[in-house]
């Protein structure tokens, strides 16, 4: 057997550290500045590689990692195996029954923003192959190769996104991560139809037996695989040493997964992704061992993968402002139109279907794998390849900022975007009664509801059962037809009896109108005012400010 | 109480009687008619078999309609309830069905996807029936779940349970990747702390919304697979009975394969489960 000689294994070492070390270093950076560490560890890449390295000290660039040789196969090793398990863990998170449980929505938006921009690059590929770096002689395999590679959407990206914008547990967030596992899944069962394209040529099968090779393992893992694990996982972590032995067995089984694929023609991660799908399904597998499994994955594995991608292209040499320009204008704007489509059929609103359409445009790491196959098979240009690694650090860029703008006119479920200086009234009011009739006549204005109905339902409600919380906060509240909820604040001179938890008497009245067709809202609302005036002496600070504005003020700067 | 017409679904089967009994307990406590469903050809023998086994579950003349239905298992079942306007359908049921016979449907698990009715099925029925015990019911904000809470909160006032918790679960998908891209383990906690705060806040105004503020009845949060969490919880903590919502829509053969929320429920049965409809 041909070992690695000890300068070699010295090369390999440092090269190996200053890749890890670099990558985490700029993913920590970006990560200080609310940014995807995903960008710091391929710029980390760009700096160490050909673009940078290289063209300051060639030598010792290609004395650290070289193109050719033991070496250069040691590190492609070692970045075969990170995107493999880098795989295995997004798979993790593609949980086919959320798609099921978010029903048609999801479906329509997942399938919309996967065939748009498939159909539109696919075609424009073949219209004008050179926008794409390709040329007359380019292929249906190069057509299908722009359509998928527009197609795809980056989960952690958008999971990321949501869960910063506070939309993760909206229905409308629980909606964009339904579409994505769909479109992800759907997008990796054509990336393998295109893998087999490709692969045919280096194995034995034919493309149609490859393609049938293909769904029969995906049926297998999903469905036998699938169940064995379910069976077997609670047995494996009483009996055997945890997370340990669980931890080894996903490991195995992700290599040997990958090792089949790899033999029938589809690229290694393929078998990843599905055995991921398959794990990760799992309601034995515990939270503890994924979470393990994930930082493992997610910092070592991850940089040293995106790191290689900087090394292996000149990013200067390389750019060609014609392939970035088709790129980020036919990947950002198909996907866009695409999903924002779905979500009109689906029955989202216009600001909704923004929000969808701009948050499934982030890309990832999908993409990146994709095109890296592409290259190594020779079907696409480095050019093109940098335009997708640039499409990739733009929309991590843009997808949050464009979100939050037009989430801004959807996000209905913080208080803080219903407190307004215009809704905050000071009275010297002392009946319930009277109270109530008065809010309820404002709250008319603003919403154009009737206030004689408004009356009755508030009091209606009140009536039934007194809205006194506790530390002279009050809720009267009511379900009525309106879009987007509204809070009334009046400030009483002295208490009124509405029957408070600890017998104070109340003071601060908040009337609370809600969206009668998403009950949800309501509990959201009550639940969040009830939170903020939970504790006594924040009470008696806001009975202490003497305007609206500073009262709005104070609050929001508590919340 | 919500039920006025409960239906039995009687067969010839080892708990037969068991169900019989159960079922002419609940119509005496709930004071609602009771009205027995049998699916098969009429004749002298079988009619004299279930005679027997009525007079065995100590059901008097007179306390019963008795109907016979013919064809399709299910089929006749679910017509007889609503052409009877039965508003509660009770069965027996395996807790837990072999793997072929779940992804093809028994007649018990296809009733519970199909009902038209709410339904309360028995996976140990007694001759001699016991009180409910341990109430828990489910809520996930949606329609129809307030009729959920209130059943279980009826039943638990007029069968004298010892305790009603009301559990409300939630799961986040893609939660675990998030860590991929700039999250931390630190970060992800705090978070579900704060969501599972959130979600006690609302489950206590949810209940003060439906009027309900007994403060013995217990409130839990759960983060996790929805379904299978609060089945788990309620098999741990040897729960009499579980009250869960219908379905909103027919759950289908891909909804066994990759199993969520209602059939996660009824893959495997806890001793009781009512389906409210």
């Amino acid at each position: 057997m041909e070992n690695l000689g000890s300068s070699e294994v010295t090369r390999f070492l440092i090269a190996i550290s200053i890749m890890l070390f670099l990558g985490r270093t700029f993913g920590e950076l970006f990560r200080q500045i609310k940014q995807a560490s995903v960008i710091g560890e391929i710029i980390a890449g760009i700096l160490l590689g050909p673009t940078l390295l290289g063209s300051f000290f060639p030598e010792f660039q290609d004395w650290l990692f070289p193109t050719s040789g033991v070496l250069a196969i040691a590190i492609d090793s070692i970045t075969t195996l990170s995107v493999i398990f880098l795989l295995l863990v997004v798979g993790f998170e593609i949980d086919l029954s959320i798609v099921l449980q978010q029903g048609k929505a999801a479906l329509i938006i997942g399938l919309t923003g996967m065939m748009v921009p498939f159909i539109i690059g696919y075609g424009v590929a073949f219209g004008f192959p050179r926008i794409f770096g390709g040329d007359e002689n380019s292929n249906y395999i190069f057509f299908f190769f722009i359509g998928i590679s527009l197609a795809i959407s980056a989960l952690p990206i958008i999971a990321r996104t949501l869960m910063d914008l506070n939309l993760f547990k909206s229905k409308l967030g629980m909606t964009i991560m339904a579409a994505v596992i769909f479109n992800d899944f759907a997008g990796w069962l054509v990336f393998s139809v295109f893998l087999s394209l490709i692969g045919t040529k280096s194995h034995s099968l034919e493309i149609h037996n490859t393609i049938l090779v293909t769904l029969l393992f995906v049926m297998f893992l999903l469905t036998i695989v699938r169940k064995g694990i379910h069976k077997f996982l609670p047995w494996i972590q009483s009996r055997l040493s945890w997370p340990g032995s669980t931890i080894s067995l996903l490991m195995i089984l992700t290599l040997l997964s990958a090792a089949f694929t790899e033999v029938i023609g589809i690229h290694a991660i393929f078998g990843a992704f599905i055995f991921g799908i398959a794990a990760g399904d799992s309601v034995h597998l515990k939270e503890r061992t994924r979470e393990i499994l994930n930082q493992f994955v997610t910092n070592i594995f991850a940089p040293l993968f995106f790191v290689s991608i900087g090394l292996q292209f000149n990013f200067i040499q390389s750019f060609d402002p014609v392939i970035v320009a088709a790129v980020l204008i036919f990947g950002s704007l198909t996907k866009i139109i695409g999903c924002g489509l779905g979500s009109r059929i689906a029955g989202f609103g216009k600001s909704e279907s923004l929000t969808i359409g701009f948050a499934m445009n982030a890309r990832g790491l999908l993409e990146i794998v994709l095109a890296l196959v592409a290259f190594n098979a020779g079907i696409i240009t480095s050019e093109l390849i940098v335009a997708i690694v640039i499409l990739v650090l733009f929309s991590s860029v843009t997808s949050s900022p464009a979100v939050s703008y037009f989430a801004g006119s959807v996000k209905i479920f913080s208080i803080k975007d219903l407190l307004d200086v215009r809704n905050v009234i000071f009275t010297d009011i002392r009946d319930k009664k009277n109270l109530i009739r008065e809010m309820c006549n404002a709250a008319a204005q603003k919403t154009k509801l009737r206030p004689i109905e408004l009356f009755t339902l508030v009091w209606g409600r009140e009536e039934q059962l007194p809205t006194g919380i506790q530390n002279y906060l009050a809720i009267p509240h009511a379900k009525v037809d309106i879009q987007r909820p509204v809070l009334l604040i009046y400030i009483l001179k002295e208490t009124i009896d509405f029957q408070a938890f600890d017998d104070k008497g109340s003071r601060i009245i908040c009337l609370l109108l809600s969206p009668a067709n998403n009950p949800e809202i309501q509990l959201n609302m009550l639940a969040q005012l009830a939170e903020i005036f939970k504790d006594l002496s924040f009470s008696q600070k806001v009975l202490e400010m003497k305007t609206p504005s500073e009262l709005i003020s104070f609050i929001r700067e508590h919340i | 109480m919500n039920f006025s017409r409960i239906g039995l679904a009687v067969t010839f089967s080892p708990t037969g009687v068991a169900l019989l009994s159960e079922a002419y307990r609940l119509s005496k406590l709930l004071e609602a008619d009771l009205v027995l469903i049998h699916v098969g050809e009429r004749g002298e023998s079988l009619e004299n078999k279930l005679k027997e086994m009525i007079i065995k579950a100590g059901i008097s003349d007179g306390k019963y309609d008795l109907i016979w239905a013919k064809g399709d298992p299910v089929r006749a079942i679910l017509s007889a309830v609503s052409e009877n306007n039965i508003d509660l359908l009770l069965m027996g049921a395996l807790e837990k069905e072999k793997s072929i016979n779940y992804y093809l449907g028994s007649i018990a698990r296809k009733i519970m996807r199909e009902t038209v009715s709410s339904i309360l099925i028995f996976t140990s029925p007694s001759e001699n029936p016991e009180e409910f015990g341990e109430i828990f019911a489910v809520t996930n904000y949606l329609e129809g779940c307030e009729k959920v809470i209130s059943t279980a909160y009826n039943l638990a006032k007029v069968g004298k349970s010892p305790s009603l918790t009301v559990i409300r679960e939630f799961q986040l998908p893609g939660l675990g990747i998030t860590v991929s891209d700039s999250g931390d383990l630190e970060e992800i906690e705090k978070n579900r702390e704060r969501w599972i705060a959130e979600e006690k806040e609302k489950l206590n105004f949810f209940l003060l919304e439906l009027n309900i503020s007994d403060p013995d009845i217990k409130k839990v949060v759960l983060f996790g697979k929805e379904g299978w969490v609060a089945n788990e919880y309620a098999k741990e903590k040897n729960a009499g009975l579980l009250v869960v919502s219908a379905p909103k829509r027919k759950p289908g053969f891909f909804d066994r394969i990759f199993t969520h929320d209602f059939e996660f429920t009824i893959k495997e049965l806890p001793k009781r489960l009512l389906i409210i409809k």
